[in-house]
């Protein structure tokens, strides 16, 4: 009675188990992030600064090319404890798989096939062609894999492809003058290659299995007279002789392979590396005239703000306002200057977070300015961890603008102190929806 | 001393103990049959999983890619990674039944595995070409190790022999698999191989270009014949390999060790 009950037990519970396991399969929704936002903050903030991302067209077919384009700057802040992007940097892509084939990429004109080295301080502009492979909606972000550091992922688009996979074609000439289909090129050769071996094989274990039962007799043999004995009678002359022709045959097969693989892939090379150029274009002078230095910065955990104290001089002939602020590849936007809304869930931008007190800069003018970088997207793309890095300190690119909307650009960066005590300061003066939200928390 | 040795399977299956459960010949003949056709695929393709999952851990990116296999390191690194189990294996199967065939089986065994972990894992679930992340094949050098062992009859000249030809046979049963994979294409002013060129098109999100290790090192004494030098390398260095994994095959078939802690 006792064993039915327990056995009864036992089933109701592994169909509970079952259950669960096929319900997590079934309810868990699926994960579209690859992780970008793992990255540590300080990595992120102080490396790349991604702006002026384009990725289109959004929907496509199969075959149909999709653009990545946008400018980057190599931080002139970078970590000291991580390697220098002097070293090796990679331009590439970030997508769940080959969902794409990457048709050519660019970094100011300069084709990117290999890997190449960034010039701290430095702006570069990108272009990747993708071609649409896979079918689905996949999230594509620009990326810059980076020596010791791990990928850095830029902001990402949504793109739909629709169509067959089936029909998806990509060829190449290859320098001998044949187009080939680049993912079908040498592949019957390979099999055929692979199941001769396997049939040598198979035919090497069924000569010695060819007569059962064969293993435990001769255990039983080695057991009843001794290994030396055992070895006299069980390994025949046949054997050997067997056992030199296969050697002698698979020396003939292998170099019989080796010739004619020689002569049907006449010219082959070594793989290739090394590193390409990264040609450096300057900024113009004219998009440089706003000046800035860091005065106190001060990261507020519990409000989510970054505030600034900022000397500011314009050296340029128009009145200039601060307008937008990016780190890593998160966008904080003062929205009485742009507009700028998320394109979806996933899009790092907070278009109301940027506040100064101070509204234009006059030409000539050297003003110290208080700027509060204040949003939930602190929270939401982690970069709040920046207070539990190590080396305090934080960069970012200011973006400034004339009336007639002309750009003006520099980078910020300094050493900043973190508060971690909850509601020290006012922080609803601006409205932004964190402030709301801790109001409310402190009633 | 006379003895009637394995001229027929009745004559040593008749000296055998037999336990209660096997009461005539033909129910031990057919219960041998039985291990013969169990144990042997089973044993095979269990080691010759694992020897995927030590290859994975070890050889990892040298084997998935075709952009890896480059002429100084895949062709070193690989067999002597390959080579750790079938050693191991070898061991037992003489030890025990005077049959060369641990090798083989381990290579088929290995070739079923990652056959289907190649198609199933990187073919199917991430999509890209088969072409691009076939494996390696070794089953012919694993053949001739085993043969070698049956020739020579000794673990000492087999490794000597036979660890030489497996370390050499690999770069050549091997290059007519990748060779379609390094014809050359020119994009623009670079020129790359196509396995290269497939490297670049085909997205690795966190498989930089820079990371794989390419021609590195400081053996350029034999200038631009690299292969043949590393082929020579690996098969010195697989028999050392062959040595070093049969004395560990011969202390796990030995029980001695398990007695004591139990």
């Amino acid at each position: 009675m006792m064993v039915k009950i327990g056995s009864a037990w036992l089933h109701r519970a592994m169909e509970l188990i079952l259950v669960c396991i096929l319900s997590g399969v079934v309810l868990v929704p699926p994960v579209f992030a690859h992780g970008e936002i793992a990255q540590m903050a300080g990595i992120r903030m102080r490396t790349i600064h991604w702006f002026d991302t384009q990725i289109e067209p959004l929907k496509v077919q199969v075959n149909d090319i999709v653009t990545v384009r946008g400018r980057f700057m190599v931080s002139g802040h970078w970590p000291d404890y991580v390697a220098k992007p002097e070293e090796w940097v990679f331009l590439n892509i970030g997508v769940p798989g080959p969902v794409f084939v990457r048709l050519d990429a660019t970094i100011n004109g300069m084709p990117q096939y290999q890997s190449t080295a960034f010039k701290r301080g430095e702006v570069y502009e990108y272009e990747v062609k993708l071609k649409a492979r896979v079918p689905g909606e996949w999230h594509v972000h620009p990326l810059i894999n980076i020596w010791e550091a791990g990928p850095l992922a830029g902001p990402a688009k949504f793109v739909q492809i629709a169509g067959n996979k089936a029909d998806f074609v990509n060829t190449v000439t290859l320098m001998d003058g044949e187009t080939v289909d680049v993912e079908h090129y040498g592949l019957a050769a390979m099999w055929s290659i692979h199941l001769l071996w396997v049939a040598v094989g198979l035919l090497w274990v069924v000569y010695w299995f060819r007569h059962l039962p064969v293993m435990m007799r001769r255990y039983v043999a080695i057991r009843m007279y001794g290994e030396l004995e055992a070895e006299r009678h069980l390994i025949t002359i046949k054997d050997i002789v067997v056992s030199v022709g296969f050697v002698l045959g698979i020396l003939g097969i292998t170099l019989a392979l080796m010739i004619w693989s020689m002569n049907r892939y006449a010219i082959t090379m070594p793989l290739q590396t090394g590193k390409v150029e990264a040609p450096i274009i300057p900024l113009p002078e004219s998009q440089q005239q706003v000046d800035v230095k860091v005065q106190k910065a001060r990261f507020d955990l519990p409000s989510r703000r970054l505030d600034l104290a900022l000397e500011i001089t314009n050296r340029s002939p128009e009145p200039v306002r601060i307008g937008q602020f990016v780190t890593g590849y998160a966008r904080f936007i003062d929205a009485a200057v742009l507009q700028d809304v998320k394109s979806d869930r996933y899009d790092p931008v907070a278009p109301n977070a940027l506040h100064s007190d101070v509204t234009w800069v006059e030409p000539g003018q050297t003003r110290l300015v208080n700027l509060t970088v204040a949003d939930a997207l602190w929270s939401e793309q982690r970069l709040t961890d920046i207070v539990a890095e190590p080396d305090l300190r934080f960069a970012g690119l200011l973006f400034f603008y004339t009336a007639d909307g002309h750009r003006q650009m520099r980078e910020i960066g300094a050493r900043m102190t973190p508060n971690f005590l909850p509601g020290y300061v006012p922080v609803n003066r601006h409205g932004g929806h964190v402030a709301r939200e801790t109001e409310d928390l402190l009633g | 001393m006379s003895i009637e040795f394995g001229s027929t399977e009745q004559n040593d299956i008749s000296r055998a103990p037999r336990g209660k459960a096997l009461t005539n010949v033909q129910d031990q003949v057919a219960a041998w049959r039985n291990v013969d056709l169990f144990f042997f695929p089973l044993i095979s393709i269990l080691i010759g999983g694992a020897a995927v999952f030590l290859c994975a851990l070890t050889v990892g990116d040298w084997s998935y890619w075709m952009d890896w296999r480059d002429r100084r390191w895949w062709p070193l690194v690989t067999p002597l990674l390959l080579l750790a189990l079938p050693a191991v294996a070898t061991y037992a199967f003489w030890k025990y039944f005077k049959l060369p065939v641990a090798a083989t089986g381990l290579a088929l065994g290995f070739w079923l595995s990652q056959m289907i972990s190649r198609y199933v894992n990187f073919y199917v679930f991430t999509a890209f070409p088969m072409n691009w992340v076939m494996p390696e094949v070794w089953i012919g050098a694993a053949v001739v190790l085993d043969a070698v062992l049956l020739i020579t009859r000794s673990f000492a000249l087999t490794g000597l022999v036979g660890g030489m030809l497996f370390g050499l046979l690999f770069s050549a049963m091997n290059w007519p698999v990748v060779a379609p994979m390094h014809m050359p294409v020119q994009l623009g002013d670079t020129v790359m191989t196509l396995a290269d060129y497939m490297g670049f098109q085909y997205i690795r999100t966190a498989m930089p270009e820079y990371v794989r290790i390419i021609e590195a090192g400081t053996l350029r004494t034999f200038g631009t014949h690299v292969a043949p030098v590393t082929a020579f390398v690996s098969g010195f260095f697989a028999i050392l390999v062959y040595y070093l994994f049969v004395w560990i095959g011969a202390k796990g078939a030995n029980p001695a060790w398990l007695k004591k802690l139990v």
